[in-house]
């Protein structure tokens, strides 16, 4: 008789668990079905489609040569470039840095906590309304204030053709530092504290800590985040949505995801859609063999914690 | 702890749930229980919405004794505004609230064979009369002269409005407003500073004693005498106005602005029946570049199809356009332009401020000249007001604005009518999945903003024209201000045509944002020919028309085989 209602309870209370889980994931699955299922097994259609006389029709691979025929003799390089350009700098100054400064903040050295709160500061705050300070810092007060030290006229920084690469790159890292910064930050805290007393105690330096027992304990960290920059080369738009919406004025200046979101977000008739769709499609292609590769060699050849 | 945790998570989603109910309170009007709602969706951009909410006050108060269920008498009109156009991606007809929508950049076509829009010929042709409603026999009703809207649709309209037969038409929309993209001229200045021109070309201040110039439409006697005639007398006029003022000025952050004036100056040159080719597809241009003559083109003629519809970029209005252009950017290194008309944070909002306030405060060089559309004085109203405050008497009402009449490429297009483009495909819409009881109430609150009356309480509150036919008496127009007087006397012109952009070819609705003129002009890497032009001074009108014209030759085929042959 115990036996029998101890079992009744123990699946009462199990099945109790299971109704409570499925109704905290039932709502973002419904989500994760349309906004991502649903949505991309809809744009692998479109990329095949055509919008004619009404009505979407299947069209073959059109979609992708009118893509070819549209940037592949011309914008693709400085797409391509741009989108490659950004991630080095990126990776290399930004991430560089970040991690230098997430160092400095894991080591308490003076004033860690102002710069920690300054550096994660762009991104807590809208990225359009960042942006548009940036811009307008750009385009009139950095002019006026090279006039007046320097007495040199130097043209609006996010409007010049020479200029807008740069001065979204260099926005691009430090918007960047915050989540970095948090990432790295807290990764660092996790390394054992005898261990870095123990390399102290070895007679290791700073510089010597940080490369040979913070950066291989992060390295897990560190190496998610290279491997989604990869991931995420020929998608991003370089902030450059947040600058100029769809009124860019020179797409060389540009990214291939850029392009991607330009075209999408100025789409006005159902046929506009199809060859963005396509772009996805051929992006996606080149992008997944990249990041695996990366992902291998960074595993096969990164720093090892023993 | 486990157990706590759970329970604050779930208060958590309870309260979040909560918030998505709302509360009654749809946009932002409290609910009169006692009355029925009619829900409106209003576009509320550079036109404003002062006229819309007088036709609510109006409406209401007419039907405020008609029942129109049971148990609530009268009418509440709840108008949601937003800034969201109608091919916005977070605007959707089908999903929303609203039953009737004011709204622009409409692909008219579009919604009508995704059968987003109500049918609504009966309201159009005049055969919805409230009072055969069961119920709403008594209802105020209108004259039959306000209820045919169709008498007050244009030629094209009717056409291409048309989503049925001949015999049986069928309509889905009411045009609302219209806009043109132009330049505004500061009267005021041109007076002060001796800005308009004498019939030999000189310039100077009004005068009794010297003839003006004709203006654009070669008549003497008339609203644009004064105004250059011609490109090169445009011209003329900047270097003289560059002497001591600016001339023009314009938005950095949007190229559309200056580009739609260019668009504008391109419809013109090419004239109604050759500028219609460019949805219709189906005509013969008679504004055909077939050579060259140095850089003056030679003009032939050719016929327009869906096969060789590329063909409609190398009408010598679009060549016409970019010199103009080229010219203005440079012919002086910019002098003839503000600083900042090529700086992106420089936005619209700021070159109207700019603008207004030239000449005032410490702005030592007025601006003559502003490219932007004709509902810039709306937008333009928390600048004016801020102004006045500052200024007495230097308020919307109180300035001497004028809308220019765009001067002619040549000397032998004066005298040729003046051929508008509208721009912003505004509409008047009923969501066809609105609930059917509130249908009657839609339609009546549709063919109450028709009236004649409602068209010109339009202008007087909007400042802008509605896009149907209405008589504008000189009566009326003591109400308008001098900026809309100065347009409705160009819609108002015998000679002037308004392009609408309609069309029954599928070519054209189906790729309406490919051939959207801010887009259409736009080839290579360069997304406005503005900023091709601002960035390479050596670019030249004939090189830039050539290579948009083989742009579209060479992917007509493959982007468009669907529809030749149609």
């Amino acid at each position: 008789m115990n036996n029998t209602i101890s079992t009744k309870k123990t699946l009462n209370k199990r099945d109790k668990d299971k109704i409570f889980v499925a109704c905290l994931v039932t709502l973002p699955l419904i989500h994760y079905l349309i906004f991502y299922v649903y949505v991309n097994i809809n744009s692998i259609f479109l990329a095949f489609q055509r919008y004619e006389n009404g009505a979407y029709v299947w069209k073959g691979f059109i979609n992708f040569k009118l893509l070819w025929n549209e940037i592949g003799n011309g914008l693709l390089k400085y797409f391509i470039k741009n989108s490659l350009l950004y991630y080095v700098i990126h990776t290399g100054v930004g991430t560089t840095a970040t991690l230098f400064f997430s160092y400095y903040i894991f080591k308490k050295r003076f004033a860690s906590k102002l710069f920690k709160v300054i550096l994660f500061l762009p991104s807590v705050i809208s990225a359009i309304s960042i942006a548009l300070m940036y811009k307008y810092i750009c385009d009139f007060a950095v002019p006026q204030i090279i006039l007046k030290l320097f007495d040199k006229k130097i043209p609006a920084l996010a409007s010049n053709v020479n200029t807008v690469l740069p001065t979204v790159i260099f926005f691009g890292i430090w918007v960047g530092f915050g989540s970095g910064l948090l990432l790295y930050s807290g990764a660092m805290s996790n390394i054992n504290d005898a261990v870095i007393e123990a390399a102290q105690i070895d007679g290791a330096g700073e510089l010597r800590q940080f490369f040979s027992i913070v950066i291989p304990m992060i390295y897990p960290t560190l190496s998610v985040f290279i491997i989604n920059g990869i991931a995420i080369i020929f998608t991003s738009d370089m902030h450059l949505y947040a600058f100029y919406g769809t009124d860019i004025k020179n797409l060389e200046t540009s990214t291939v995801g850029y392009y991607l979101l330009r075209k999408t977000r100025s789409a006005q008739s159902y046929g506009e859609y199809n060859v963005p769709a396509a772009m996805g499609i051929a992006l996606t292609a080149v992008s997944i063999p990249i990041t695996f590769a990366a992902r291998w060699l960074l595993n096969k050849f990164g720093p090892k914690v023993d | 702890m486990k157990k706590l945790v759970s329970l604050i998570l779930a208060a958590c989603l309870i309260v979040s749930g909560m918030s998505l109910a709302g509360c009654g309170n749809k946009g932002g009007e409290k609910i009169d229980k006692n009355k029925t709602q009619l829900y409106v969706s209003h576009f509320s951009g550079g036109f404003g919405e002062k006229w819309i909410y007088q036709m609510k006050e109006e409406f209401q108060n007419k039907y405020a004794n008609v029942s129109f269920e049971d148990g609530k008498t009268g009418v509440q009109v709840i108008i949601s505004p937003h800034k969201n156009t109608a091919t916005n991606k977070n605007f959707d007809m089908t999903s929303d609230n609203a039953y009737v929508f004011f709204n622009e950049n409409v692909p008219y076509g579009e919604f009508v064979n995704n059968n987003k829009l109500l049918d609504i010929t009966d309201v159009v042709n005049g055969t919805f009369d409230i009072n055969n409603v069961a119920g709403l026999e008594s209802a105020p009703d209108f004259s039959d002269a306000d209820k045919k809207i169709i008498d007050k649709f244009t030629d094209v309209q009717q056409t291409g409005l048309n989503k049925g037969l001949e015999q049986a038409p069928a309509y889905y929309a009411i045009p609302h407003y219209e806009g043109y993209y132009g330049l505004t001229y500061d009267a005021e200045l041109f007076d002060k500073e001796g800005y308009y021109m004498y019939a030999d070309g000189t310039f100077g201040a009004k005068s009794t004693s010297k003839n003006l110039s004709t203006g654009p439409d070669g008549e003497e006697g008339t609203y644009d005498d004064g105004l250059p005639n011609t490109y090169a007398d445009f011209f003329n006029l900047c270097a003289l106005i560059s002497e001591k003022n600016i001339p023009m000025i314009f938005s950095g952050a949007d190229s559309f602005y200056i580009m739609n004036v260019i668009n504008a100056l391109i419809t013109d040159y090419n004239g109604y029946e050759n500028e219609k080719l460019a949805y219709t597809f189906n005509g013969t241009s008679t504004k055909y570049v077939t050579g060259w003559n140095g850089d003056t083109p030679t003009i032939g003629e050719k016929p327009i199809s869906n096969a060789n519809g590329y063909d409609v970029f190398n009408q010598a209005g679009y060549y016409y356009g970019f010199d103009f252009l080229n010219k203005l950017i440079n012919l002086q290194n910019k002098e003839y332009l503000y600083t900042d008309c090529f700086t992106e944070s420089f936005t619209h909002t700021s070159a109207q401020s700019k603008y207004i306030l030239s000449g005032y405060r410490t702005e030592t060089q007025a601006i003559a000249m502003l490219a932007e559309g004709i509902w810039w004085q709306n937008e333009a109203t928390p600048s004016f007001d801020e102004m006045a405050k500052d200024f007495p008497a230097s308020g919307k009402e109180d300035r001497n604005f004028k809308f220019m009449p765009l001067p002619k490429a040549t000397a032998d297009e004066v005298g040729k009518g003046l051929t508008l483009l509208e721009s912003q495909n505004s509409y008047i819409m009923i969501r066809s999945n609105m609930p059917e009881k509130y249908i009657p109430l839609a339609k009546l609150f549709l063919q109450f903003c028709n009236t004649t009356d409602a068209l010109k309480k339009f202008t007087i509150y909007d400042n802008t024209p509605r896009a149907l036919k209405y008589e504008v008496n000189a009566d009326d127009m003591k109400d308008f201000s001098t900026f809309s007087k100065s347009i409705f006397e160009i819609k108002n012109d015998k000679n002037t045509k308004i392009i609408y952009q309609l069309s029954t070819n599928n070519l054209f609705l189906d790729n309406m944002g490919v051939f959207k003129k801010d887009k259409a002009l736009q080839y290579g890497s360069y997304t406005a020919a503005s900023n091709a032009m601002d960035s390479d001074e050596n670019l030249t009108a004939k090189t830039y028309f050539e290579g948009l014209y083989n742009s579209w030759q060479n992917r007509w085929a493959s982007e468009f085989s669907a529809y030749i042959n149609n």
